[in-house]
């Protein structure tokens, strides 16, 4: 294995350790107050109050449980194709959420007091996690190929 | 393919199976439909019941202001701040339990506005209506 590759492989090993310990805390924060989740998840006003709900329990886990997968590399792709579609599916949201000019919680690591909603920030910060994710997606799936 | 659907579907489970575990036990997990109020907020019941003279402060836009407010309101919000805290500072009375609320539960506006009143100006009695105007128009109703 020559230079390049083992640095590749250093810098992936620590992309993904870093991402599921992310999720872990993400999930975590989540998790120490359910109620102060629900009411981020209900601060979108896309979803009934009883799937929100709902949502406000499972969300935290399946956060966890991917990022362990993710550091344990065990089913790690299910892992990161499932937050794919969490962080697609939280994009969409927060896209809706600034069209209809709405103030919401991101939710995303506790509480984060009283600030205004900055949208280009939660967007960039999205995106940028979504692009780190399907970058080890490819590689894995490349990996496995071989 | 099916190894990554039973891992998925075996993701699922555990998270679905602690989920349930953290809504029996957690110490803090919300009930369903239970009010829970937050730090600062108030309800409209206990408000109105209160022996304090009430300053309401409406802290939605100035054309929702204009459109209709809880009588005797008056307009601060952030959009304006300086112009409108005169004119707040002008109708504040120190002995004034103040209220600030926007349009729903889910809005934020009453906290920001709230929150700056106690920062800025060392109010001690403020606080953010639960429910917002959106409580207050269907107790009208």
């Amino acid at each position: 294995m020559d230079q390049r590759a083992k640095l590749i492989k250093i810098l992936f090993i620590v992309l993904q350790i870093g991402m599921g310990g992310l999720f872990i805390i993400a999930g975590t924060l989540k998790i120490l107050d359910p109620s102060n989740f629900l009411t981020a998840i209900e601060t979108f006003q896309l979803l009934p109050y009883p799937l929100a709900y709902f949502i406000a329990y499972l969300l935290p886990w399946m956060e966890i449980i991917c990022g362990l997968a993710l550091i344990f590399k065990k089913g790690q792709m299910s892992a990161l194709i499932i937050l794919t579609a969490l962080i697609t599916v939280f994009i969409i949201a927060l896209a809706l959420s600034w069209g209809r000019g709405l103030d919401i919680v991101c939710g995303c690591f506790g509480n984060p007091g009283s600030l205004k909603t900055n949208y280009p920030w939660l967007l960039t910060r999205n995106f940028a996690l979504l692009a780190v994710i399907i970058l080890i997606l490819i590689r894995n799936k490349k990996l496995c190929r071989r | 393919m099916n190894q990554f659907i039973k891992e998925t579907g075996l993701i699922c489970l555990i998270a679905l199976f602690l989920g349930l575990l953290t809504w029996s036990f957690h110490p803090g997990a919300p009930d369903f439909h239970k009010i829970d109020l937050e730090d600062g907020e108030i309800l409209l019941k206990t408000a109105l019941e209160s022996a304090d003279p009430l300053l309401w402060v409406d802290a939605r836009s100035k054309d929702n202001f204009e459109l209709d407010h809880i009588p005797g309101a008056i307009l601060l919000n952030e959009d304006d701040w300086e112009y409108l805290l005169a004119e707040f500072m002008e109708k504040w009375g120190p002995d004034q339990k103040v209220i600030v609320y926007c349009d729903s539960r889910l809005c934020r506006a009453s906290k920001n506005v709230a929150q700056r009143l106690q920062d800025e100006l060392q109010l001690n009695n403020v606080y953010t209506l639960h429910g917002g105007w959106e409580t207050w128009t269907s107790e009208q109703n």
